[in-house]
């Protein structure tokens, strides 16, 4: 698999996140989703966004993307995208954006997908709305996709309805869809969670495939350390609405520095842990209403201490510049804890 | 528990009367203190087999004994002391749990229904169940919203466990959850499986997890089981390409060593269960089939003395116990 040796900071970054927050006002008052989530996408790069079920880590992208309609969520902080400004962007002109320069594959195709019309059909829709060909040549452009994502006898699979397809026929039709309009940037959010390991594999190949022969950037959202550690070149690990942790790859998951990403990993049923007990974090993940106050991880973490109750801020802690992470934990002591942790 | 030949179809609607072949011919047995683990994709049959091997679907053919009674044709009244000694456990603790009914009733349902003590010793159960599986005993006057996806699965598996059964046929009981609550399920599983002697046969597809529990693992495809051994050894040195090639999909974490396997990526989808391919189920997607398998329909067959296989060309590696390769081929092809 090849490594991306491109630092964020070494080329102009196609997506630059900033203090992204997702509020939404309740009733019982405002409940942050995402907090001060910033980051960058280079081109050619994808980047693995890897957390539980309300983490946030797909709600930081419905926000960019305009896709949150709650009137009581209130989106601030900056998302450029080359040098457009996302966020408070009207939606005429985001949907410049969304499809041809920046599309989407979901976790449930069929809900992406109308079951009343054919793929093919929908695939050419999904290209005369951002370019001026004819239906003609758009449906032969459909095709080619089709076949392209690996869809066998796809001039006759055109022809067919959403529902005439398996799970992973469908993925590879959104993906043929998304990639429609060659756009820059793919947010795949938790795009193989719906499906077999066999078809996940094709899937995730796929997805490294096109995005070697187009060029795009990826941001993959799953909640899989395996899968994240297949396909992303560099990770972030989110917790409770916050990065906690950031790197390349094989710095995040495989020399993490979180108390958090720990215990993400040591969960995981592994060969060496058959029949044995595995660590767990206790507690559950907090409640929104009433977050803790400095570190939001500190209620579960083994390790809190004074300090914990200040917002660690995301740094380096140890000597690659490039992994930062939020945590008071002295850095020259984080490997031994992780050997400790992990095992 | 000792399945025979068990199948179940389903009658198809409409013309052509197409029957789904949803399991199709398992035999299978399940020893008193372990944990059996079924693993295979979606539509492999592996649920409704546990639901047969429950008799919530009733099974079209075949034989299912449970400790040592025939159980499959027993009426709905005969059955009823059979099912206080089989449990089940349910994938989706959303959907599985009454959102009407407040949980301590939920646990004290079965309680009734099998007339199991008074008033006061079920009050008494159902707090020393939700005790055991890690809740305050305090909550059982909330409803199931109340509480967080683990927790409702606790709650079912308290449910699973009130009558005292011998074995609990849990289906896809983690798969709904975050992994770290997936771990501190199991590890409950495992616990209690240690201090009630309880048996489990353990149905998932996700192999890790699969791996992590069981003792043995069956693998299903198409309704069959095409390969059943000892954890250690099918995951070490899966004898069934369609094993080999389920193992080989997994993504390793990155940092972490991982066992050296042939990738092998499947082509296609799994075939419709209505139109099963001839001969071997897996031979249109299997990389090493021949003439054989397009016409002769694999049995399970005993490949050393822990392994069954159904297939004609099974992977035979150096050093596996037991194993003559030569004359196990010859055997076969005799």
């Amino acid at each position: 698999m090849p490594e991306a040796a491109t630092s964020p900071t070494a080329e102009r970054a196609l997506l630059e996140v900033r203090d992204l927050r997702v509020t939404f006002h309740t009733r019982r008052g405002a409940v942050e989703a995402v907090n001060g989530l910033s980051f960058e996408v280079a081109s050619g790069e994808v980047l693995g966004i890897v957390g539980e079920s309300g983490s946030g880590k797909s709600m930081a992208m419905y926000s960019m993307m305009g896709l949150i309609a709650d009137p009581n969520a209130e989106v601030t902080g900056s998302a450029r995208f080359e040098s457009t400004e996302l966020i408070g962007l009207r939606p005429k002109e985001l949907n410049r954006f969304r499809g041809s320069q920046i599309a989407m594959i979901f976790q449930d195709p069929m809900t992406a997908l109308t079951p009343v019309y054919t793929v093919g059909w929908q695939i050419v829709e999904m290209i005369r709305a951002h370019e001026q060909v004819g239906r003609r040549a758009a449906w032969d452009r459909a095709v080619e996709l089709l076949q392209e994502v690996g869809i066998p006898d796809a001039a006759r699979r055109a022809r067919s309805y959403p529902h005439e397809f398996s799970g992973g026929m469908r993925q590879r039709a959104m993906i043929a869809m998304s990639l429609a309009c060659n756009p820059r940037l793919l947010i795949a959010d938790e795009p193989t969670t719906a499906l077999d390991v066999t078809t996940q594999r094709q899937i995730l190949d796929l997805i490294r495939r096109l995005q070697g022969s187009y060029g795009s950037s990826v941001i993959m959202i799953t909640h899989d350390m395996g899968v994240i550690s297949d396909i992303a070149d560099r990770v972030i690990v989110m917790y409770a609405g916050r990065a906690v942790e950031v790197g390349e790859k094989q710095a995040t998951v495989g020399a993490a520095r979180h108390p958090y990403t720990w215990g993400l990993l040591g969960a995981i049923p592994r060969p060496h842990t058959r029949k044995t007990v595995l660590p767990t974090i206790p507690g559950l993940t907090p409640n929104p209403h009433a977050m803790p106050s400095g570190c939001v991880f500190r209620t579960r973490c083994a390790w809190a201490m004074d300090e914990c109750t200040q917002t660690p801020p995301l740094l380096a802690t140890g000597s690659d510049l490039g992994h930062l992470d939020a945590c008071w934990l002295p850095g020259e002591e984080r490997d031994e804890l992780r050997k400790a942790t992990l095992r | 528990m000792r399945a025979e030949g068990v199948a179940k179809q389903f009658a198809g609607r409409g013309r052509g009367k197409n029957v789904v072949r949803a399991v199709d011919g398992v035999s299978l047995e399940v020893r008193s203190g372990e944990t059996l683990g079924i693993v295979g994709e979606s539509g492999c049959g592996k649920s409704t087999l546990g639901q047969c091997l429950t008799r919530l679907v009733e099974p079209t053919e075949g034989r299912i004994e449970f400790e040592g009674a025939d159980i499959t044709r027993l009426s709905r009244r005969r059955l009823r002391p059979v099912r206080q000694r089989l449990q089940m456990i349910f994938q989706d603790p959303y959907s599985s749990l009454n959102p009407r009914v407040r949980v301590g009733e939920i646990i004290a349902e079965p309680l009734r229904i099998h007339r199991v003590g008074d008033r006061a010793t079920i009050r008494r159960r159902v707090s020393d169940l939700l005790e055991r599986v890690g809740l305050d005993p305090g909550l059982a006057g909330r409803y199931p919203h109340e509480f967080s996806g683990g927790q409702r699965q606790r709650i079912g598996i308290a449910r699973a466990l009130a009558l005292s059964p011998s074995l609990v046929i849990a289906d896809e009981p983690v798969s709904a959850l975050d992994v770290s609550v997936q771990a501190q399920v199991l590890n409950l599983l495992a616990e209690l499986q240690a201090d009630l002697g309880l048996t489990y046969v353990f149905i998932a597809h996700d192999l890790g997890v699969v791996e992590h529990v069981s003792d043995r693992v069956a693998v299903m495809y198409l309704g069959e089981v095409v390969e059943i051994a000892g954890a250690d050894e099918l995951y070490t040195a899966p004898a069934h390409p369609y094993t080999e090639a389920l193992l080989s999909a997994i993504p390793g974490i990155a940092g972490e060593e991982v066992q050296a396997r042939e990738r092998i990526v499947l082509r296609g989808d799994v075939p419709s269960p209505i139109d099963k391919p001839t001969g071997c189920a897996f031979h249109p997607r299997c990389p090493i089939a021949t003439d054989v398998c397009r016409t002769e329909h694999p049995v399970l067959v005993p490949l050393g003395p822990t392994r069954q296989v159904a297939c004609h060309h099974p992977r035979v590696r150096d050093g596996d116990p037991g194993v003559r390769p030569g004359l196990l081929d010859a055997e076969r092809r005799g």
